[in-house]
């Protein structure tokens, strides 16, 4: 079993004059530091490339690490996270001599590669599984999400005011988090007053995509204790795909339904496999490319009935003091896109207390997730009392 | 319109449904070992992976399954068609395509709508798209 013991960050913004490996510098050493660990301890380094990518053996050679026995780029994106840390965990079982492996990711995502596609130039010519979807206009991630949110509305009458909840509880965590790029409050009247650029979204309801990297140390558990921190255990890890999920928009058309996300086929696993249930949750960290995606989640997780969480999250309940206290950093929509690595940074901040005026009042244990829509993952994380 | 779109680039597998395009037929994968259907059309049957897929002809009607208001765009040859509507139609034969929206009042939520396919043509390319079948 596995423990996170070190987080890190770089600043989050937009650096053009700075490299991704630079950013990945930054946030690797912050994270090793944090857990009062020296370079001489990382045995490994594991990333999960998408566009942007820094090699784990470029990330060594900058940073002098000169004893790993693991070094490896996963390459499967921000559905991956959670699956990865349970990677790292077998890795920790198979190798009984690896004790601290670096989990990284740094994102270019503002003054180089735009997930969101600003920038783009005319597409003059569409291949495989995007010959059936780009030749209609129909591209990006937030075209995608509306096919999904269509469905959300048309069959429980999702309103604006359902996704301005998720945005606007979001931010007013993000004026308690310095890392944050939206940090000032947003009311109801700003964000109705904002264009809507593909319905149901506008700009708030899509995560802000930042120049970043965030890294975290994971722990064979026997050496977690001597380390700085109160060690946050990984109590499970799950990973699902509906059936006919594929790896873009595309596979749309072979999903039967758009109301539930791979959430639905993970969380009785998860819950079973860490011992703890649903009601005992104390805070959420949900993959938020999307506002939707945290309404989506929401649902599919049974955190709330199938069609009630925009009700769920406008009564308070994803609030700091509320039941699930949700994206309590701001989530990507408010701090920036760090490709679902924000979760883990924060769910670690919240279980060892360390989170300031945004903190969940005895925290103990966070649910985090990694993916929006058809394929993702997600974990457990308990800290074991003192 | 979609006509300013990328040109799909046809591969082994793809070549049949756009060739049936350009002849404005609506082609779906048909496995002629067990006759399972599938779009985006596949190299063996997923059903009974059988490598020999044909083609059936469909009738080209369907009802809208979900929608896609594009007010705005970050490519450039789709901003310049903003507003535009991009659906999930499933077919009578039971598989689903993605396409335009022509001829809906805009804004309108189409899900439940019954559509008919139809072509738009260019030089390089057919491409089917969708309007109400009234």
């Amino acid at each position: 079993m596995a423990s996170i013991t070190g987080i890190g960050t770089s600043r989050y913004g937009n650096f053009p004059d700075r490299t991704a490996l630079s950013l990945a510098v930054e946030a690797v050493t912050d994270a090793v530091t944090d857990a009062a660990l020296s370079r001489r301890d990382v045995a490994g380094v594991v990333t999960y490339g998408l566009d942007n990518d820094v090699a784990p053996h470029a990330l060594a050679s900058a940073l002098g690490l000169t004893e790993l026995d693991f070094a490896y780029d996963f390459r499967a994106g921000g559905v991956a996270v959670s699956a990865l840390l349970g990677v790292v965990d077998a890795i920790l079982a198979a190798q009984r001599d690896t004790g601290h492996v670096v989990v990284y990711r740094a994102v270019k995502g503002r003054s180089g590669h735009r997930y969101g596609g600003s920038g783009r130039s005319r597409i003059e010519r569409a291949s495989g599984e995007s010959q059936y979807t780009a030749p209609h206009g129909w591209t990006t991630y937030a075209e995608h999400m509306a096919m999904w949110a269509s469905q959300h509305r048309h069959r429980y009458g999702t309103k604006d005011v359902d996704y301005a909840a998720v945005v606007l509880t979001q931010r007013a965590h993000a004026q308690h988090n310095s890392r944050a790029v939206r940090r000032t409050p947003l009311t109801l009247d700003e964000y109705l007053g904002a264009e809507v650029l593909v319905d149901p979204f506008r700009r708030h309801d899509m995560c802000v995509e930042v120049d970043g990297a965030c890294a975290l140390v994971v722990s064979r558990d026997s050496l977690a204790d001597t380390l700085r921190w109160p060690r946050v255990r990984i109590a499970a890890t799950a990973q699902a795909s509906l059936p006919g999920a594929g790896s873009s928009g595309h596979e749309v058309m072979r999903l039967d339904s758009l109301l539930q996300c791979y959430a639905a086929l993970i969380a009785s696993r998860l819950f079973e496999r860490s011992g703890v249930s649903r009601t005992e949750l104390c805070g959420a960290q949900l993959y938020d490319s999307f506002s939707h995606s945290v309404l989506l989640q929401l649902e599919s997780f049974g955190i709330c009935p199938p069609g009630e969480s925009g009700e769920y999250v406008r009564s308070g309940n994803c609030s700091i003091g509320g039941v699930l206290p949700t994206n309590t950093g701001g989530g990507m929509l408010a701090e920036g896109y760090l490709h679902g690595m924000n979760q883990y940074h924060e769910a670690v901040v919240q279980l060892r207390g360390a989170a300031g005026a945004r903190q969940i009042p005895d925290a103990w244990n966070m649910l985090v997730s990694s993916g929006a829509t058809s394929t993702g993952s997600a974990a457990l994380l308990v800290r074991d009392a003192a | 319109m979609t006509g300013a779109g990328p040109v799909p680039v046809a591969d082994s597998v793809s070549a049949e449904f756009w060739a049936g395009c350009r002849r404005h037929q609506l082609l779906i994968a048909r496995c002629i070992a067990c006759e399972h259907l599938e779009f985006p059309p596949v190299e063996r049957c997923t059903a009974c992976w059988s490598d020999r897929v044909g083609s059936l002809r469909s009738e080209g009607r369907g009802i809208v399954e979900a929608v896609a208001f594009i007010r705005s765009s970050v490519v450039p040859q789709f901003m310049e068609q903003c507003p535009y509507t991009v659906v999930l139609v499933r077919l009578v034969e039971g598989v689903r395509m993605v396409g335009r929206l022509h001829g809906a009042d805009a804004g309108e939520d189409p899900i439940g709508l019954a559509v008919r396919v139809d072509f738009v043509d260019t030089v390089d390319c057919s491409v089917p798209v969708w309007q109400p079948a009234g």
